[in-house]
């Protein structure tokens, strides 16, 4: 009785099961047929999506509309008069030109001395120039300030220190050190182009010293120093924080345009000012467009090209002799130099940072994690839909560009503007800007870091798996799996980074209670809180060099070699 | 193989576990509550958490709060008076809740709550005092010996070139203390202030945002000396010295009251009924040594007032008010958009001028041109200017100074004085 029970429910099952099971099979064989196309539409949409979301709205309804429509202005409080605010817009740009040419010109004389240098002691200095970006300027202009007070009190050191750090020339040394790696990995990415067959042929054909270095490492040289000094520029002229506790009394368009919401509610002029920070956008997208039309933009797109050495292939991250350049071991000096800076910057975080390291807030780490997990995701998602898009035009790369270049305090603006009334209607809505502030730094950096550090699935591969008889889906399946496992650790440092340094436009958005990161800073920092700042600090530099070891676990097969993964 | 297998698979599940509990741990942390009373705090961050702990306590009415420095609160009270997320505001100077009154941000607030345990001085229909304190230096004694200085003694003292970078205070852009300050110079010295207050600005190497910040910044050792309310000085790690200045100081009276369109509005009048029983007002008391209102309460601001040595001038509120735009415009411009100056250049300015004065035959003249020319904004920028002012107007403002236990009626005749000063 059991048993025909049984294999009627089995039969009942298989009656409604196949032709389920049929539909499936011949749903599936149409998604792969069509999935290149899906797969580009998805992509489309998401750039397009993204973009308006993260830019286009922001900026026309949130900023125009600010600007030409009318508010009671005048019964603001503090509004500063015209004249303060074209001062303010003069020092932040002058102080944005000297500290990026300043930054720029120390990134790219490292990047071409640490190319002198074998590759193993390569790697040790490209962690060591890189490993500022993890910390906030205000931070390093902190442990200067630091040991600007330390040294007061000891004999020959008063003798040389100034009174204190504060000021100008504070700001200027503080965003020169900060911001130095990010020229330096600019500058490195666009020289790693540069292959050695390529160099070995014109040293054959009679090229040597200033002519192959002009015919081959200067063009790469000053894209790089281009790209880094456009970020620079604009990162510099965004930041509020750092000028509000190194600058003294010198007046800061960052620090003005956010007090513009955050003290006086004066959404009109801080729309008038994150509109003045786009003027600069502004020349350089007609730059860029000019020079797109001349010849494509082709900054990104040739991948950390691999190389045979010993028998084994090896991924060229660091190159194993010079390159475009003479051995000119003086070039290593502004190396030395900075690591000298650096080490003395991160010595005092480290040191005076652990002692305070039970007054951590795990909560506040923890949440900064969380939500640099989701913006990871979110900009993984809108990086390898541009890397799809962009075999068929450059034009992505040219939205990512201008997307990276816009001023964070603008942007700040333009969110606040939006979004910021979603605070006050239902205040978990706080979670969504923070994910969408991240987002929108991040997502043009993953881009540009994906494609600098290059696809680790060659087209010899996928054409392979092709003619093997595999979908595009299986294909595509295995591509984005394995580009996935490869790049989270990447995006993640890059995104937990961005959320950790850059102040714009969080803070245009975030209350001065949320518990994450850059709002403890402000806190701590501005009631001079140093020790417990630089805890905070040190514990996110460990986690993000965890996250650098596994990317570089992922991209460089070197270390995949022996036992260790180390 | 299958080990490895297992291993791997065990890993993942770890990491994944891992990732899940950070999720859902960090999103909880962050969920705020949205239910029950919530206040704006412009208080010590200690004060605040303890006034949301014992009320809930005492009620069980779930409270949440934020904390922002006075200006910041009240430009957040500003920007979203269409839709308040938030129902009460406490803490922070009573002129500020005169401003959000007078631009219709806050609720009246009924005669039940109108209590008689407030002084007529320190109360209105739309908020009433919590507590107070007064202003003061703030000096690291060590540290200023070191630097080999003497103490300063009064307002004039600090504008002297010796204290230049010095001194560390906070920004009336975004602080109520930093407005006190202003509004002290106001009153002792009426239309002169901005000129008296410019060279002490300029000794200012520091603008912290929150008006509790400046002594914790010279506890750090980065100034000697820092301008705030005094019970900020009095607790933390190190008791700082504190110094009244002769001239006379002024002193805030933190406030509270109800925001109009407050989404809880009952709940938000049990809390400012609790704020004026004993258990509210001592509080502040507790933490910093704030001086409650309730003159029941022993050792109340109007006992203080009336026994303390120190001058003490009142505050003033509604007028206070009345000129609270005037003092931010005039120090967004003339102070935060200047560049600071170096010690050097001061010095030099400062020479120039004295030789003016020693060539100028009859210092009666000097005095006449020095006052009558326009010239003394730019003069008092670069030049140890106080102390000549203070003799040319030291008899003057003795009669501005108001004794501390001649409180005026403000209340009733605010508009009418506003209307008479300006």
């Amino acid at each position: 009785m059991s048993k025909s029970r049984l294999s009627l429910s089995r039969l009942a099952f298989s009656t409604l099961a196949n032709p389920l099971k049929i539909l499936f099979m011949q749903f599936r064989s149409q998604i792969e047929r069509y999935f290149p196309s899906l797969l580009r539409g998805i992509s489309f949409f998401n750039l397009v999506f993204a973009f308006i979301i993260l830019v286009f709205i922001p900026i026309s309804f949130g900023l125009f509309a600010q600007v030409v429509s009318h508010t009671k202005a005048d019964e603001h409080i503090g509004i500063p008069q015209l004249n303060t605010v074209i001062n303010a817009l003069f020092a932040s740009f002058i102080l944005a030109l000297s500290s990026a040419s300043l930054a720029v010109a120390w990134g790219a004389v490292q990047a071409l001395a640490v190319r002198l240098l074998p590759r193993k002691i390569g790697l040790i200095l490209d962690f060591l120039i890189l490993s500022p970006i993890a910390f906030p300027p205000v931070i390093i202009g902190g442990a200067y300030h630091n040991w600007v007070l330390w040294g007061e009190k000891i004999y020959p050191f008063n003798l040389f220190l100034p009174d204190n750090f504060f000021g100008i020339s504070a700001l200027i040394c503080t965003y020169t050190v900060s911001l130095t790696p990010l020229n330096y990995f600019c500058v490195r990415a666009m020289l790693s182009r540069i292959r050695p067959e390529l160099l070995d042929s014109l040293n054959l054909l009679g090229f040597h010293g200033w002519e192959l270095f002009k015919i081959m490492v200067l063009p790469r040289l000053s894209t790089g120093i281009s790209l880094g000094f456009f970020l620079t520029f604009a990162l510099v002229v965004s930041d509020p924080l750092t000028p509000t506790f190194l600058g003294g009394n010198t007046l800061n368009a960052a620090e003005l345009a956010w007090l513009q919401v955050s003290a006086f509610g004066n959404h009109r002029m801080s729309a008038l000012l994150s509109l003045a920070f786009l003027v600069p956008w502004g020349i350089i997208v007609l730059v860029l467009i000019y020079k797109f039309k001349r010849s494509p933009l082709a900054f990104f797109s040739a991948a950390e090209q691999k190389y045979q050495e010993n028998g084994k292939t090896q991924r060229r991250f660091t190159l194993s002799r010079p390159v475009g350049s003479q051995k000119n071991l003086f070039l290593l000096i502004p190396v030395v130099f900075y690591i000298f800076f650096v080490g003395f910057a991160e010595a005092m975080i480290f040191t005076k940072g652990w002692k305070y390291f039970h007054t951590l807030n795990f909560q506040v780490i923890g949440n900064t994690l969380v939500f640099a997990l989701i913006a990871t995701i979110l900009a993984l998602i809108l990086a390898f839909s541009g890397v799809v898009w962009r075999k068929r035009t450059t034009l992505v790369d040219l939205l990512f560009l201008l997307v990276s270049f816009i001023p964070p305090a603008a942007l700040g603006g333009a969110y606040y503007l939006l979004y910021g009334d979603l605070r006050n209607t239902y205040t978990s809505a706080q979670t969504l800007l923070i994910i969408l502030t991240n987002l929108s730094i991040a997502a043009p950096l993953t881009y540009f870091s994906i494609l600098a550090l290059g696809a680790l699935i060659s087209s010899s591969t996928i054409e392979a798996a092709a003619v093997l008889g595999a979908s595009p889906l299986r294909i595509a399946y295995t591509l984005f799996i394995s580009q996935l496992r490869q790049y989270f650790g990447l995006t993640l440092m890059i995104v937990t980074i961005m959320s950790t340094v850059m102040s714009a436009p969080l803070m245009w958005l975030v209350n001065s209670d949320v518990p994450i990161v850059l709002p403890r800073f402000y806190r701590l920092l501005d009631h001079a809180q140093y020790g417990p700042a630089f805890a905070m600090v040190t514990v996110m530099f460990l986690i993000n060099a965890i996250f650098l070891g596994i990317s570089l676990s992922g991209l460089d097969p070197r270390f995949k070699r022996g036992k260790k993964k180390w | 193989m299958k080990n490895s297998a297992g291993t791997h698979r065990r890993r993942k599940i770890l990491l994944l576990g891992i990732i899940f509990a950070l999720t859902i741990g960090g999103l909880s942390a962050c969920k705020e509550n949205e239910s029950g009373v919530k206040f704006l705090c412009s208080e010590e961050e200690k004060v605040c958490a303890k006034w949301q702990k014992t009320f809930t306590a005492k009620t069980g009415i779930p409270t949440s709060y934020l904390r922002l420095p006075t200006a910041e609160a009240l430009a957040r009270l500003q920007g979203e008076s269409d839709n308040p997320s938030f129902d009460l505001w406490v803490g922070g100077p009573m002129e500020n809740y005169a401003v959000a009154a007078s631009q219709g941000l806050l609720e009246k607030i009924d005669a039940q709550l109108n209590s008689e345990d407030i002084p007529a001085a320190w109360k209105s229909e739309y908020y009433f005092g919590v507590y107070a304190s007064i202003l003061g230096i703030c000096v690291d004694e060590q540290l200023l010996a070191d630097r080999k200085l003497a103490l300063p003694k009064s307002w004039a003292d600090l504008a002297k070139i010796d204290y230049h970078g010095q001194i560390v205070a906070s920004s009336p852009l975004t602080s109520g203390t930093a407005y006190t300050l202003l509004w002290t110079y106001h009153q002792l010295y009426g239309e002169e202030a901005k000129n008296k207050i410019t060279p002490l600005y300029q000794n200012i190497i520091r603008l912290t945002h929150s008006g509790t910040a400046p002594a914790d910044v010279v506890r750090s050792g980065e100034a000697p000396i820092a301008l705030s309310f005094t019970p900020y000085c009095e607790t933390g790690a190190e008791k700082l010295k504190i110094i009244y200045p002769k001239e006379g100081t002024g002193y805030e009276v933190g406030a509270a009251g109800i925001i109009r369109g407050a989404k809880h509005f009952q709940t938000a009048k049990i809390f400012l009924q609790w704020l004026l029983s004993a258990q509210g007002q001592e509080i502040p008391r507790a933490f910093l040594p704030q001086i409650p209102i309730n003159q029941r309460l022993p050792g109340n601001i109007q006992e203080v007032l009336e026994n303390t040595q120190i001058k003490v001038i009142s505050p003033e509120p509604y007028l206070a008010a009345a000129k609270r735009k005037d003092y931010l415009t005039w120090f967004s411009t003339e102070i935060w958009g200047k560049a600071k100056q170096d010690k050097t250049k001061l010095e030099k300015a400062q020479d120039s001028t004295l030789k003016t004065r020693v060539k100028t035959s009859s210092p009666q003249i000097a005095e006449s041109k020095w006052g009558e020319s326009g010239e003394e904004h730019k003069v008092a920028a670069s030049l140890n200017y106080i102390q000549y002012r203070e003799r040319k107007t030291a008899p003057a403002r003795e009669t501005m100074s108001a004794p501390a236990a001649k409180f005026p009626g403000i209340v009733s005749k605010a508009a009418d004085r506003v209307g008479k000063k300006d």
